[in-house]
């Protein structure tokens, strides 16, 4: 059986040369309540800004989850009564430790969330306004710097309605404002949502917030904070990608001359996040390891004891691990200019894989910014790309590249919606193109191709990839995340790609009959049989009148009486996988033993010892 | 696979005495020419794994075998699959001093076909002379030979020396056209006049056969490369839709997919033919690390820490289901809406009209003419088989002298966008200068690659997708083939043919010299060396981007480093190049323990990761002693908890002799003897140590796991 060309499924099997892990860079992030009675008080909407905080701290913990899910979140609390913290400081609680957010934490806000007050909380925890915000800031930056993990960037959401909270107190404002200070001098950034119509950041917040920031120009306002909280409660269902490129390399005009370029990959396929095998008893992560046995004595086999080979006429060419790997160190990572082609030569069709995006890279040899420039500036007037070798890394070998030259633009207020560089287009080799015998000999003609101009134009739209989602993504996100929380319903997932038929069908009105009367002959259908009239000559083809393969033991009867007579081992794994996969049943990594048993499984048969 | 695709090949080579008479002062003789394509016949047959088969005869042999009993004639290899014994038969074959007629050769090869295919099905039969035509030939038996090479539809093909083109298309098209070509080239001068008769008389055979003739220098080229085997279209038969009315019955073909080369098989190293198994097992992380049944894994997703179990249940209830197989048009959109950087999938399809539906194809005419005439693509959403993966794709059209057709490219969805940032490349103050530019412009203009011309003068495109190979693929076979032929010699550098693909047609050439010049002369170009201070070179030029996130600076944000302290070498982390010393510098300023810590454990695994064979152990071994003595004093459970690992990682990444080393030294778990913040026991020690025999099992990790394997890992 041939393996089907057709194959659809997701195999990111080969290699993978730009598709480096991006390692994420773990962001920190700590909600820092104000927890004083004011903040209790149900505003008009009938929400107090306390519950208003813990939603904004809930929909950012599952926002993280998918998009970010190494980011760290913590929960203090300012102005409690109790005292809670490893380093007792008065007045704080912590409620969350700034840890990588989970199932649990999510419950536990869900829980304060669900109750109808915050008796409950007033019970444990208590208010007070013997607290300084000083020392919260302290704890948190004390959180932050005895993290285990290293942490990318440190921010604090501060929650408060109270405008003024050390009015009466000159210093515990001064203590504050100098830990502000201590803030911003090692990066960690606050932003104030603050609460309430009338609210007066001048009193003491802005200040604070212009130390941190170290912007002390006068005309600095505070943001309003009603976006950001839209921001906050908005649900994402996206992974985040952290702008990190993929590798520094070298890109030689030749003879020398050299400069450095940094890659980077704009668009690569969302899968869904990767499955962890559990212990089915106790739902804890196993480990998997794979090792080789001498199939006849069962002895284990060291890799110091294995081969690669290949076989070709009946010989098989035996290759040591050092020397298949070293076949692949053909070429030194980097980019080498082969000559220009004028741009419209670069065919839409001649598409191997996603592209990449090289931006230079003083890092690696000063200067590479101008020189880039120019090749950039040339290559746009000139209407010509680059034609490349293009070695990503060590492990990589040379791609057929071009490289597509992008302009930077500007929106109207200056801000880049297009960014400088060029694309890395792969193009194919000759072994990547595959001969296909096809000849179109019934043309359309001008009254036709009139009539579906009247079509295509009735169903025109502006695309932007962003507005299509992954509905398969969206569907998983949604169910674990409702696995994860105990939710009893699922959330819908609207697939977009689905087409909308009425409002298209709407939209094309009489034109789509119209189409099809100009097309078809009566009595056509489309997919249909096709009437094999003299007139319709196929010189080409050679083949199509073969009958259709009979697939081997397609059918479930076959597989019935192959599995009585006890015979099912002498089907190949092939034909095993897809009998097991037209009856809808998992044949990933299965070994052909467990394949058999599965077929005697599934048909309820004893498997023959 | 189609049986029809099976050809008959039977190859006729002189080997006899005249050939080595050509002059001498020809680079390659003929024999080794012939030798080379022939072989390479051979072994491309090979690697295509086709079901051709192939023969071989010898003309000016020094014995006589063939069934027609012709002098010197003998059938060597009879008609079966190409084998390495036969390439290496070929590679051997050595000059006899006896001629042979090479017009009885072919009657013997066509006689050879019509009795060897009795019975079995070839879609084509083929008859390939190599010969100079340096021997003296009965003419009488052309008319015959014609006649029986039609009757018998075999193909002639005829590999030989240079022949001019003109020369030959002259004699070709000249009705009795015999011997009027000697005017003067060079290469027709060194020519035997018996080779002249020869040559004039094979054409005339080929004319009336509608045979081939090719020289070596334009056959060795062509043959040198590998090339794929031609899989045979499937189609993809589904009836397209716009809207709810509009269906147009389609298929779609592959056109472009990345080829891939066969993969490599694991066998034993020891004992030759021994069968190598492979068996996943599945551990649970406790003392014991108990090897779990297959059955009693289940799958499962993180949620952030959490593991949600995601059993075959919920699978079935809650998996995104896309429905039917279909292709459906979603709507219009402006050309320039889809710019090439978004291509996303592996390939391409072409999407014609289904095969012998003349309707459809009227439709989807219809469809690609309006769609190019308003530059405007369709966006479909296609769906390979009931409940694959929806893909998102563009239909651009495609309108070629043969055929038409639409060409359907996968699309992003928005979770696969990825919207970074970049500066401004160009500010105010470093413009390039006019003479910056004209430099690049020179390079541009040398660098044409539309019009190239080649070592004979002829002028072509350079690089085009439909004519260049994949150099590693021809890299893989080359070095294949070798160790097919040399089982025992070491794999040769990169073959020059390889070489020439890698290279800019314009490398040597004069003008392009001057223009990189000038492009040097123009730019500042200075490579960075400062960072090493902070970093080994093998940081900086990455040997394994896998390390970078590792190894980048990461304890200190680089735009916390000044200037004054770059020039002074502050450690900023521990480091590769001397961790000892970067690690006591660093308590000394009083960073946190925590922290320098764990930079050095990492850097004690990387030391003994990335070794090369035992090189870096001694280093490591330091560094672990003075990790281990810190740690005594200051922290026992930042090591005891750590080392556990570190062996686990020692056992699963093959360094066992550094865990030998470790025992050697006691480096194991610091016990409360030794510290009294310690929790470990002298017996738990102990017997950390003595870890080794049980965890045998462990130790086979797989060596040749790809750095992508690697990756995915951590």
């Amino acid at each position: 059986m041939d393996p089907t060309p057709w194959d659809d499924e997701d195999n990111p099997t080969e290699d993978l040369d730009v598709e480096k892990s991006e390692w994420a860079c773990r962001d920190g992030l700590i909600f820092l309540i104000d927890a004083t009675k004011p903040m209790f008080t149900e505003e008009e909407s009938g929400k107090s800004s306390f519950l208003i905080s813990l939603q904004c701290c809930k929909t950012t913990m599952l926002n993280t989850i998918i998009s970010s899910d190494q980011d760290m979140i913590g929960i203090i609390l300012f102005g409690t009564n109790k005292t809670s913290n490893v380093l007792n400081v008065p007045h704080i609680a912590v409620l969350q430790d700034l840890q990588q957010p989970n199932a649990d934490k999510i419950k536990q806000l869900e829980t304060m969330l669900k109750r109808k007050n915050f008796n409950d909380f007033t019970a444990t925890f208590g208010h007070s306004d013997d607290f300084a915000i000083s020392d919260a800031l302290w704890l948190c930056q004390s959180t932050f710097s005895s993290s285990q993990l290293k942490l990318n960037s440190k921010r604090i959401f501060l929650f408060t309605n109270t405008d003024n909270p050390h009015a009466g107190s000159q210093h515990k404002e001064h203590l504050a404002r100098s830990k502000a200070a201590d803030l911003g001098q090692i990066d960690v950034d606050v932003e104030l949502l603050h609460m309430g119509n009338n609210f007066d950041p001048s009193l003491f917040y802005k200040e604070l917030i212009q130390l941190v920031k170290g912007d002390y120009s006068d005309d600095w306002r505070l943001p309003n904070p009603s976006t950001k909280f839209e921001e906050l409660l908005a649900r994402v269902y996206r992974k985040d990608h952290k702008k990190r490129s993929v590798g520094k390399i070298l890109f030689s005009l030749g003879d020398g001359v050299k400069f450095g370029v940094a890659v980077y990959n704009l668009v690569r396929p969302a899968y869904v996040p990767k499955k962890a095998l559990l212990d089915r008893t106790t739902n804890e992560v196993v480990k998997t390891t794979t090792k080789k046995f001498h199939a006849d004595t069962g002895e284990l086999m060291l890799p110091s004891e294995l081969n690669k080979y290949q076989e070709f006429a009946f010989k098989k060419i035996i290759f040591r691990p050092d020397e298949t790997r070293n076949l692949r160190k053909l070429t030194e990572p980097g980019i080498k200019l082969l000559g220009f082609r004028p741009e419209c030569k670069i065919k839409i069709h001649h598409h191997l894989r996603p592209s990449s995006f090289i931006f230079p890279e003083e890092g690696l040899i000063q200067g590479s910014r101008k020189l880039f420039a120019a090749l950039l500036d040339r290559c746009i007037a000139k209407k010509v790309v680059p034609i490349c070798y293009f070695t990503p890394n060590t492990n990589s070998t040379p791609s057929l590249v071009a490289l597509i030259p992008q302009e930077e633009q500007l929106n109207d207020s200056n801000i880049q919606i297009i960014s400088p560089g060029f694309h890395v287009v792969y193009l194919p080799y000759s072994e990547d193109i595959r001969a296909l015998n096809i000849e179109s000999t019934a043309r359309a003609d001008a009254e036709q191709i009139i009539a579906a101009k009247a079509v295509i134009k009735k169903l025109k739209f502006v695309y932007t990839p962003y507005s299509f989602d992954n509905p398969k993504l969206q569907t998983h996100w949604r169910n674990i995340e409702a696995l994860a929380l105990d939710y009893n319903e699922q959330t819908e997932v609207k697939d977009v790609t689905v087409p909308d038929y009425e409002s298209m069908a709407r939209r094309l009105d009489s034109l789509a009959q119209e189409f099809l009367d100009s097309v078809y002959i009566g009595g056509y259908v489309p997919g249909g049989k096709p009437k094999t009239s003299g007139d319709r000559k196929r010189t080409t083809d050679t083949c199509s009148d073969k009958p259709r393969k009979a697939t081997k033991t397609a059918d479930v009867g076959d597989m019935q009486d192959i599995a009585t007579c006890g015979k099912v081992e002498k089907l190949k794994v092939d034909e095993l996988k897809t009998y097991l996969k037209g009856e809808g049943i998992e044949v990933k990594g299965l070994k052909k033993v467990e394949l058999v048993t599965r077929v005697y499984q599934h048909l309820g048969i004893t498997q023959p010892n | 696979m189609a049986r029809s695709q099976k050809e008959a090949i039977v190859i006729i080579v002189d080997v006899g005495h005249s050939i080595s008479s050509v002059v001498k002062d020809k680079k390659m003789g003929f024999l080794e020419n012939a030798r080379q394509c022939v072989s390479m016949i051979l072994k491309r047959k090979i690697f295509a794994n086709l079901k051709d088969e192939v023969a071989l005869i010898l003309l000016g042999s020094e014995e006589t075998n063939n069934n027609l009993n012709y002098k010197n004639i003998s059938v060597a290899h009879s008609l079966g699959l190409p084998s390495w014994e036969m390439v290496q038969f070929v590679e051997d074959l050595k000059e006899t001093v006896v001629d042979a007629d090479w017009i009885d050769a072919i009657v013997v090869a066509v006689d050879f076909l019509k009795e060897e295919t009795v019975g079995k099905k070839f879609s084509e039969r083929k008859v390939v002379l190599l010969s100079n035509l340096d021997t003296t030939v009965s003419e009488d038996q052309v008319d015959t030979i014609i006649k029986a090479v039609k009757s018998e539809e075999v193909n002639l093909i005829a590999i030989g020396p240079d022949v001019n083109l003109s020369i030959k298309q002259e004699t070709m098209d000249d009705d009795d056209g015999t011997k009027c070509w000697t005017n003067g080239i060079d290469a027709e001068k060194s020519k035997t006049k018996q080779q002249l008769v020869g040559e004039s008389l094979l054409y005339h055979v080929l004319r009336e056969t509608d045979g081939v003739i090719c020289s070596f220098s334009d056959a060795v080229p062509q043959l040198m490369y590998f090339q794929k085997r031609n899989i045979r279209p499937t189609p993809w038969n589904v009836v397209m839709d716009i809207g709810p009315d509009i269906r147009i019955a389609v298929s779609g073909y592959r056109k472009i997919t990345p080829a891939t080369l066969p993969s490599w098989k694991t066998s034993s190293s020891l004992e030759e033919g021994a069968r190598v198994e492979s068996e996943t097992s599945y551990i649970r992380q406790d003392e014991n690390q108990t090897v779990i049944d297959r059955d009693d894994v289940i799958e499962g997703f993180s949620f952030g820490t959490t593991l949600v179990p995601f059993s075959d249940v919920d699978k079935a209830m809650m998996s995104y289901n896309s429905g039917d197989k279909c292709f459906s048009v979603l709507g219009f959109t402006k050309l320039r809406n889809v710019p090439r950087h978004l291509f996303m999938g592996r390939g391409i399809l072409y999407i014609t009209a289904q095969r012998g539906d003349s309707s459809a194809e009227v439709a989807l005419s219809s469809l690609i003419h309006a769609l190019d005439e308003e530059k405007l693509v369709a966006i479909a959403r296609k769906v390979y088989r009931i409940n694959t993966k929806p893909v998102l794709g563009a239909l651009f059209p495609r309108i070629a002298s043969e055929y038409e057709c639409l060409v359907f490219i996968e699309l992003p969805y928005s979770e696969d966008m990825r919207e970074f940032v970049f500066p401004p490349i160009v500010s105010d103050t470093n413009k390039p200068t006019k003479e910056q530019l004209d430099s690049v412009d020179a390079l541009i203009d040398i660098m044409d690659l539309q019009a190239v011309k080649n070592e004979y003068g002829e002028v072509s495109e350079a690089f085009k997708s439909k004519s260049v190979v994949n150099p590693y693929h021809q890299h893989v076979y080359h070095s294949l083939a070798y160790r097919a032929m040399n089982p025992d010699a070491e794999i040769p550098p990169v073959n020059d043919y390889v070489i020439n693909l890698l290279k800019s047609p314009h490398e040597n050439k004069a003008s392009y010299k001057v223009a990189v010049e000038e492009i040097k002369k123009q730019f500042q170009l200075n490579e960075v060396k400062s960072k090493m201070n902070h970093k080994s070179a093998a940081e900086v030029f990455k040997k394994n981007a896998k390390d970078e996130s590792d190894e980048a600076p990461s304890n200190v944000d680089l735009k916390d480093v000044t200037m004054a302290s770059l020039v002074e070498a502050t450690v900023v982390e521990v480091g590769t190049v001397r961790p000892i010393q970067d690690f006591k510098a660093l308590l000394e300023r009083g960073e946190d323990f925590n922290k320098v810590c764990s930079q050095m454990q990492k850097v004690i695994l990387n030391l003994v990761i990335y070794s090369f064979g035992a090189d870096n152990f001694v280093k490591a071994e330091m560094a672990l002693q003075t990790l281990r003595e810190t740690c005594i004093i200051k922290d026992p459970s930042l090591y005891n908890d750590w080392v556990v690992q570190f062996r686990d990682s020692l056992f699963e990444r093959d360094k066992r002799a550094f865990w030998d080393i470790l025992v050697k030294a006691k480096l194991g778990l610091i016990s409360s003897q030794e510290s009294a913040e310690s929790s470990v026991t002298d017996d738990d020690a102990r017997k950390f140590l003595e870890y080794e025999e049980s965890k045998e099992l462990e130790a086979a990790f797989d060596d040749d796991m790809d750095a992508d394997d690697l990756l995915n890992q951590m």
